[in-house]
């Protein structure tokens, strides 16, 4: 009986920990648009427009145009939706140049015009700040979780890009959100540090920014 | 139904030169196509191997990058991105052109209007429509040339209302309750800048039979709307012509019931 009461305690705390979102204090995730101390992402997607990865016509990701067509829907560029499904019929893998021809191709099939898109492949985050604060979308190269996904191993991965530079950070320098499509609807933040490591993978990041706005803002009266 | 899956997913023959790995983190797992390198090289956990950190390049606007080893392609998990086919040095592009830096930074500050317009501090003017094909309509009268002033002036964007993602983004969901939409089966919202305004609807529009009836009507929506200086100063002289008249009018009948006393005033008296 005597031990009833250190054992409610134990399992109280237990269940604390179980409650805790995986992270650090410079990484954590979240189910909701929000980092913890409340700040909101740049780049609104819904949880229910995050898509998942899936493979091409050899088996290989498509994580590039799965982020593309998740930044695709964040900032309405109709020409690029159906993105995803229209590589599957193709092999997968993905680097600049095969975004360009693959956009290309995409938009011919369909008699529209392209979408004007950027390519940084620079450790440049003044440059994917700007293009957040406007309200541009980016995907970005991804090369390891620093919430302890993957079992924390290397991995070679583009995601969609929701916040750069929002609000404090641990560090005063901004937290970084990405939506990783191997796990749709979370949000993984991060500080600057974490995230110039993660998305340069000791080298140089890729990021791929579209032209187009996103939405406007939810309507107040 | 998660063993049935795995257990799709572990009986599927992998392409040659793939195969399948299990994969958990904590909350879940799955299965990814990994490519086929020695048993060594295949399951990263080994520290990664030392090599000197690659010398990051100057930044302009971070401080330099934490050091982070980079690890052979090959040992990495492959989910689509092919590094081998990333430069070995700083590059930026517009599409398939490689531009500078400054460039590319200037773009996103409004030098390079037609390729992205400065429109974050500019109102939102947003159309929908019923479906697509009104959507295509509203479309195409706002890429017109009598549409010029509206995008100018706002961030002009088009919706389909009955399209899942513009459901899922925007209120088009809410339209659907409006009469007036319903009616019309399109409207045009102008809301307050997205960095002061916080979404603050100023007006909507629901009936317009082209774009100069648009163009003529929405900006009455935007409090900071001023009339443009030629009609203010038309008004202006308006205002004083009018009371250049009314003060005659008073003059004539001032000087109308004066004499009318005057001639009563002598009649008495006579």
């Amino acid at each position: 009986m005597k031990w009833i009461f250190p054992m409610l305690l134990v399992l109280a705390f237990a269940g604390f920990l179980v409650g805790q979102s995986p992270g650090t204090a410079s990484a954590h995730l979240t189910d909701t648009p929000f980092a913890r101390d409340g700040t909101a992402v740049d780049a609104w997607l819904p949880p229910s427009l995050h898509m998942k990865n899936t493979g091409g016509s050899d088996g290989a990701g498509l994580c590039v145009f799965t982020s593309l067509e998740m930044a695709a829907m964040s900032n309405n560029i109709r020409q690029l939706f159906g993105f995803q499904k229209f590589m599957t019929r193709r092999p997968g893998g993905g680097w600049p140049a095969k975004v360009n021809d693959m956009i290309a191709r995409y938009c011919q099939e369909q008699s529209v015009k392209p979408p004007v898109f950027f390519h940084v492949e620079a450790n440049d985050l003044g440059i994917l700040k700007q293009a957040l604060k406007s309200g541009r979308a980016v995907g970005i190269t991804y090369s390891y979780s620093p919430t302890g996904r993957y079992r924390g191993q290397r991995i070679a991965h583009m995601v969609y890009l929701a916040a750069a530079g929002a609000g404090q950070g641990p560090d005063g320098k901004g937290w970084y959100c990405c939506v990783d499509n191997n796990f749709p609807g979370s949000f993984e933040w991060m500080d600057e540090r974490t995230f110039l490591s993660v998305a340069s993978g000791g080298s140089r990041l890729w990021a791929v920014i579209f032209a187009n706005p996103t939405y406007p803002p939810a309507p107040t009266l | 139904m998660f063993p049935a899956i795995a257990l799709i997913l572990m009986c599927q023959t992998p392409t040659q030169g793939w195969h399948w790995e299990k994969h958990c983190d904590g909350r879940s797992c799955y299965y990814v196509k990994v490519k086929d390198t020695a048993p060594s090289q295949v399951m990263p956990n080994v520290t990664p191997p030392a090599v000197a950190p690659q010398r990051l390049p100057e930044l302009l606007t971070v401080p330099p990058a934490p050091v982070v080893s980079p690890l052979p392609i090959e040992r990495q998990y492959f989910f689509g991105v092919d590094r081998s086919k990333l430069p070995d040095r700083d590059k930026y592009a517009v599409g398939d052109v490689e531009v500078t830096r400054d460039v590319l930074s200037g773009t996103f500050q409004g030098d390079s209007p037609s390729l992205l317009p400065a429109d974050s501090g500019k109102p939102h003017l947003t159309l929908f429509g019923r479906d697509e094909s009104t959507r295509k309509q509203l479309e195409t009268m706002i890429a017109s040339a009598d549409a010029a002033e509206l995008r100018e002036a706002y961030r002009v964007q088009v919706y389909d209302a009955s399209h899942k993602v513009d459901r899922e983004m925007t209120m088009a969901a809410t339209l659907e309750k409006d009469k007036r939409f319903l009616d019309s089966g399109k409207v045009a919202v102008l809301q307050a800048p997205s960095a002061t305004g916080q979404g603050k609807v100023w007006g909507a529009l629901f009936a317009w039979q082209d774009a100069k009836e648009l163009v003529s009507a929405v900006p009455k929506f935007d409090p900071n709307f001023k009339l443009p200086d030629k009609t203010r100063d038309s008004l202006r002289t308006l205002e004083a012509s009018q009371v250049i008249v009314t003060l005659a009018v008073l003059v004539f009948l001032t000087c109308v019931v004066q004499s009318i006393f005057s001639n009563r005033n002598g009649a008495r008296k006579s």
